[in-house]
């Protein structure tokens, strides 16, 4: 699998040059990242979501005390996937009973990974490889980190 | 603190959505496992026959018009394994109601939990769901 790592953002240029040196160098990466996003959307990824809204967004939804998914936990989840660089394989999109909306790449029970991203946009993660255990915190508005692109590589690479 | 359940108990947790269990292997997601807040519903097998626990577990599904898929059972011993303690729990509906509590506070923690008691569960599927799917095939 290839993914392609995205270039530094430039912040705070010096001069209009400057400013205009970095748009060309991010201007292929932002036409990449937005196929990737209309490839997640071809694959059903993003449809996946709003029905994970649907079904899940009233409270008890699992027949007893579940937290519904909120419009917040939704968005985040719609920024961070959109944030996913170029040959991440789409997640499976779930729903845990304190309200977030989960994604997960599965390939057994030794070889897992979930993420959950919560009403504040928080992103927690946990991952089962072999006899190796990972779990952390991330922020769903900064995207999706060089570490969970690791993971998600490590959990689907070779399948 | 101990336990008041016995480490060698069968524990449910009634899957109500077919998210919660991957279709190609029959096997539970950490989704099924995570808490609401402090703690976790599940029913112990003690003293109930089979038929006693999908009927509790019909009885939730249809409270919420869910459908129930299936149920995760998991030996007490792999909770207990995570530091956490599952407490007996008895409500008018169901005398084996029981809770997993000691959650840690943070997510991630948690969902780490979750990962390793699904990973310890076997779902079993609603044998009435199984049997209601037969009989749309048949026609």
């Amino acid at each position: 699998m290839v993914v392609l790592a995205s270039p530094s953002f430039i912040s705070g240029h010096a001069s209009d040059t400057a400013a205009y040196v970095a748009e060309q160098i991010d201007a292929p990466y932002m036409l990449l990242q937005k196929s990737n996003a209309l490839g997640l959307i071809a694959k059903g990824t993003f449809q996946q979501l709003e029905e994970v809204y649907k079904e899940f967004s009233t409270a008890g939804w699992d027949g007893e005390q579940a937290v519904p998914i909120s419009k917040g936990a939704l968005r985040y989840a719609q920024i961070f996937l959109q944030s996913f660089p170029f040959g991440i394989e789409p997640p499976e999109i779930g729903a845990e009973p304190d309200g977030s909306i989960t994604l997960e790449w599965y390939r057994s029970s030794n070889r897992v990974m979930s993420i959950s991203i919560n009403h504040d946009g928080w992103v927690y993660y946990a991952a089962i490889i072999g006899t190796s255990r990972r779990h952390g915190v991330d922020f769903s508005m900064i995207g999706i980190s060089d570490d969970l692109i690791d993971l998600i590589s490590e959990i689907t690479k070779g399948s | 603190m101990e336990c008041s359940v016995s480490s060698d108990e069968i524990l449910a947790r009634y899957v109500t959505s077919s998210r919660w269990f991957h279709q190609r292997d029959l096997t539970v997601k950490q989704d099924a496992f995570i808490p609401p807040d402090s703690e976790l519903s599940v029913t112990r097998h003690v003293n109930f026959s089979d038929g006693d626990i999908w009927a509790i577990g019909r009885k939730i599904a249809a409270g919420a018009s869910r459908t129930l898929h299936g149920r995760a059972d998991v030996k007490t011993f792999y909770v207990i394994n995570q530091h956490l303690r599952v407490e007996a729990s008895p409500v008018p509906d169901n005398p084996n109601h029981a809770n997993i509590v000691n959650w840690p506070s943070n997510k991630d923690a948690r969902k780490m939990c979750a990962l390793e008691i699904a990973k310890a569960s076997r779902f079993i599927p609603n044998p009435d769901e199984r049997a209601q799917v037969s009989v749309v095939n048949t026609f």
